[in-house]
């Protein structure tokens, strides 16, 4: 998931190496010259965590995606191809998926789940000098070396999601609009995992909900170790916690959600869980929590639900895509992502009238896609409509909705921007808040999209 | 290069004869194609990278004293060989491309992003890659790897020192020592030639000494050292396969050996020593971050056999599974394995499917 916490790094620690691009586009020169090749299609690199299910779904979307490319006749007359890599988890090896793809002839890099990932692949974004559209993981880094260092960076935009720290801002809009403000609850307990990338959402939930104005209180923080097996102890410091209150877990879950979750409903714990639950994304969440998804809550960002007009379409036909992971139906976070991703791709393409296969047609499609979340002649915002909302990027030098005290308390200006970050707001990339009902994932907030009212455990 | 074949020859056969005076066995290694010599001043070439691109297929570049600036881009057979192992440096890598032999011999390399990097030509199929051989060669202060094997590579190893690669960022270990994908094989040696080869060390890299996914191959012969790393010693993951004979691994910050999704391994004859987490860890997904936590639950089902191993002085000697995932099966076949002074010996998570044989071992279970 994310990490906010953004400690300066050297650049010259990476520059040190960006010669090595020159390596890279030599060995891509000579790769050329000796050998024979008959056509190739233009290639796209997906690396992203192999055997789980953010890399089936994404695999999937960007699948069914290129297929309706193809279909239209590819891009400028070119078929797309799809090749895959490993980034298992790690910032070590993400970084060594990129170099694989590129070295397998990918033109253009989509993917990256887990913030440690793509934290990993820093070094390598101003070596390998590709087009990277990230599509899972929220770290701010990678905007924010965009935004220091554009000419080695200017490659990475991120499709979706919106960064940890507009994370963050959408998780305090949905405690007090909905939480306080549409349920009456006055107090919860944030149980978060205890990775890097929740410690300034724990942190900074209070504070912020403060700043708001909000009477919502956190009346315990109950980060747990991630290889925590009986949550028995902490489910009961949690209702002795909210003796008195009304209202529930905010979780804070990545990478541990199953097991928490399945223990909760095994207790039956006097406490709705509610928050992020990156598990419940996944559409085998029932199965995988031995039946345990009813009335869990978690962001996300898009669902059946009318985001935009592309929304409801995408997801039935992903649904009803039956060449690649049949047996995963419903859309991860990262697969609307990767969708956009490549819808955004082909615009830009489109616009620039050229393939990104070298730096200058590279740049060129760099400079489209930078378009998309400028403001037009008429002063409005050019925006692609894509799953998750209507999508652009920030511009460098722009300010942001992050709150510049939690911008300061992470060691960053108040003014820090994210140039190249998807931007948040209503109709843009909101994120919404969906619900397991009936073995189903129903959207509860924003109300404009709400499939469903929330409901509360069974037990209670 | 210039042609003149009269000046080559003479150079070849005084360097020949130069470098018989310095190993004695030096003659054998010459092969077909010419003898170029690399130096400050008064050699052919005073850059290793022209040198390289102008040299015929099967030759032998001598090169002298001195640091000379990469990325060196070999794509064909041939042989570097310098003059004094710490003191011929090459910054910025070695990157190997295509179906070619490639040895490198007495040397430096420091300041790549990996120090040597294998793989099969850009977009061409990857089975069209190098097969390298590391002899008495250093290779610290890179960005990212040691060594990063992609495609079919092979890399073979005698008396490699592998230290000090990758960074931090954010608290993060990037890169490691030996990084394999997509078919890769490392193979340590203990001799080269019929003579034995001196220790091969892999230490205080980044995440992990050898890491080694996606179907790829790790054999390591006696006389090999992997320690003290952020994460673990030796980590296989993927369908990773590896036939380890007498290998110390110690003082790393999660495993010493990690056996993990689909990966197989046969351990004969190890010492896993004083590893902060565990000896050896069997199950589990890969995705292994600093304070050994892991990020996905995956089907999968990892097989080790161990025979004939000390395993002593670990938090833990052995774990089977991930105690937060749920998914992960393993197989574990231990013989005569020696468990000393162990926090405790054998630790095996109950939930998804453990098949866990042990034969002339005594261990104490953890709690």
């Amino acid at each position: 998931m994310s990490e906010l916490n953004l400690k300066r790094h050297n650049r010259r620690t990476f520059l040190k190496y960006a010669g090595t691009g020159a390596l890279a586009l030599t060995l891509g020169s000579w790769a050329r010259g000796p050998w024979v090749r008959g056509q190739q299609p233009f290639l796209i690199g997906m690396a992203n965590p192999q055997g789980t299910f953010f890399f089936n779904a994404a695999e999937k979307a960007l699948a069914l995606g290129i297929q309706e490319i193809n279909a239209q006749g590819g891009l400028l007359g070119t078929p797309v191809g799809l090749i895959t890599a490993d980034s298992a988890g790690r910032p070590d090896q993400a970084p060594l998926a990129l170099q694989d793809l590129v070295g397998r002839g990918a033109q253009v890099l989509i993917g990256e789940f887990f913030s440690e990932e793509l934290i990993g692949s820093l070094p390598v974004i101003p070596v390998l000098r590709k087009l990277f559209l990230g599509t899972g993981a929220s770290t701010p880094a990678a905007t924010i070396r965009v935004s220091q260092d554009y000419n080695n960076y200017k490659f990475f935009f991120r499709a979706g999601p919106i960064n940890s720290f507009l994370i963050l801002q959408a998780a305090i809009t949905f405690a007090i609009g909905f939480l306080e403000k549409g349920l009456g609850w006055n107090a919860i307990v944030l149980l978060a995992e205890d990775a890097a990338w929740t410690q300034p959402i724990t942190g900074g939930f209070p504070l912020l909900l403060q700043a708001a104005g909000s009477n919502l209180q956190v009346v315990d923080t109950i980060r747990y170790a991630e290889d925590t097996t009986d949550f028995t102890s902490l489910f009961k410091r949690a209702v002795s916690a909210m003796s008195g209150k009304t209202g529930g877990f905010f979780t804070v879950m990545a990478h541990t959600g199953t097991r928490p979750s399945a223990q909760w409903a095994a207790q039956q714990v006097q406490l709705p869980l509610v928050g992020i639950n990156v598990q419940a994304q996944d559409g085998r969440f029932d199965e995988l929590t031995q039946g345990a998804s009813e009335s869990v809550v978690t962001l996300t960002t898009a669902a059946r639900a009318p985001v935009t007009n592309k929304t409801i379409p995408f997801t039935d036909a992903f649904a009803g895509f039956t060449d690649v992971h049949p047996s995963v139906t419903i859309p991860s976070y990262n697969a609307f992502s990767s969708y956009d991703a490549l819808g955004l791709l082909q615009a830009a393409v489109e616009s620039a009238g050229v393939l990104p296969t070298d730096e200058a047609s590279t740049t060129a499609v760099i400079g489209e896609l930078e378009k998309f979340g400028a403001p037009g002649a008429d002063g409005k915002l050019k925006l692609f409509v894509g799953t998750t909302g209507n999508l652009g990027f920030y511009q460098k030098g722009e300010t942001t909705p992050v709150a510049p005290a939690l911008l300061v308390a992470n060691g960053l200006p108040p003014t820090q921007d994210f140039p190249h970050d998807v931007r948040f707001g209503t109709g843009l990339a909101e994120g919404i808040w969906i619900q397991w009902q009936g073995g189903q994932q129903e959207v509860i907030f924003p109300p404009n999209l709400a499939t469903a009212q929330f409901a509360l455990p069974p037990w209670l | 290069m210039n042609a003149r074949p009269m000046r080559q020859a003479i150079k070849g056969l005084l360097m020949c004869l130069m470098l018989v005076g310095l190993t004695g066995s030096t003659v054998l290694l010459v092969q077909a194609g010419s003898l170029i010599r690399v130096c400050a001043s008064g050699c052919d070439y005073t850059s290793l990278v022209d040198a390289v691109a102008q040299a015929q297929p099967e030759s032998t570049i001598f090169v002298d004293e001195g640091q000379y600036a990469g990325p060196v881009i070999i794509a064909k057979n041939l042989t570097i060989i310098g003059s004094d192992r710490n003191k011929v440096v090459i910054a910025r890598g070695v990157v190997a491309a295509g179906p070619f032999k490639v040895t490198l011999r007495n040397l430096t390399l420091t300041g790549g992003l990996n120090g040597l990097q294998a793989q099969a030509p850009t977009g061409l199929p990857r089975p069209l890659s190098p097969a390298v051989s590391l002899e008495g060669v250093t290779i610290t202060g890179n960005a990212l790897n040691g060594i990063a094997l992609f495609d079919y590579s092979i890399a073979s190893l005698c008396d490699v020192l592998v230290t000090k690669n990758g960074l931090i960022v954010q608290g993060l270990p990037l890169g490691g020592g030996v990084a394999l994908r997509g078919n890769a094989q490392i193979v340590i040696g203990s001799t080269l030639g019929g003579e034995a080869c001196s220790q091969t060390v892999v230490r205080e890299n980044g995440a992990n000494g050898i890491s080694a996914l996606d179907k790829s191959a790790v054999t390591i012969s006696p006389n090999t050292v992997i320690m003290k790393h952020t994460l673990s010693g030796l980590q296989l993951g993927g369908s990773a396969r590896a036939t380890v004979q007498g290998l110390v691994a110690r003082e790393n910050g999660c495993y010493g050996v990690a056996v993990e999704e689909d990966a197989t391994a046969t351990i004969l004859s190890g010492r896993f020593e004083s590893n902060a987490k565990a000896g050896l860890h069997v199950g589990g997904p890969a995705s292994t971050l600093p304070g050994c936590v892991t990020q996905v639950d995956i089907q999968a089902n990892a097989t080790a056999t161990v025979t004939g191993s000390v395993i002593a002085g670990n938090r833990l000697g052995i774990l089977v599974g991930d105690l937060s995932k749920n998914l992960d099966e393993a197989t574990v076949k231990l013989t005569t394995v020696n468990l000393i002074s162990n926090g405790c010996d054998l630790l095996v998570d109950p939930v998804a499917k453990k098949d866990v044989t042990v034969t002339g071992t005594q261990w104490k279970p953890c709690s």
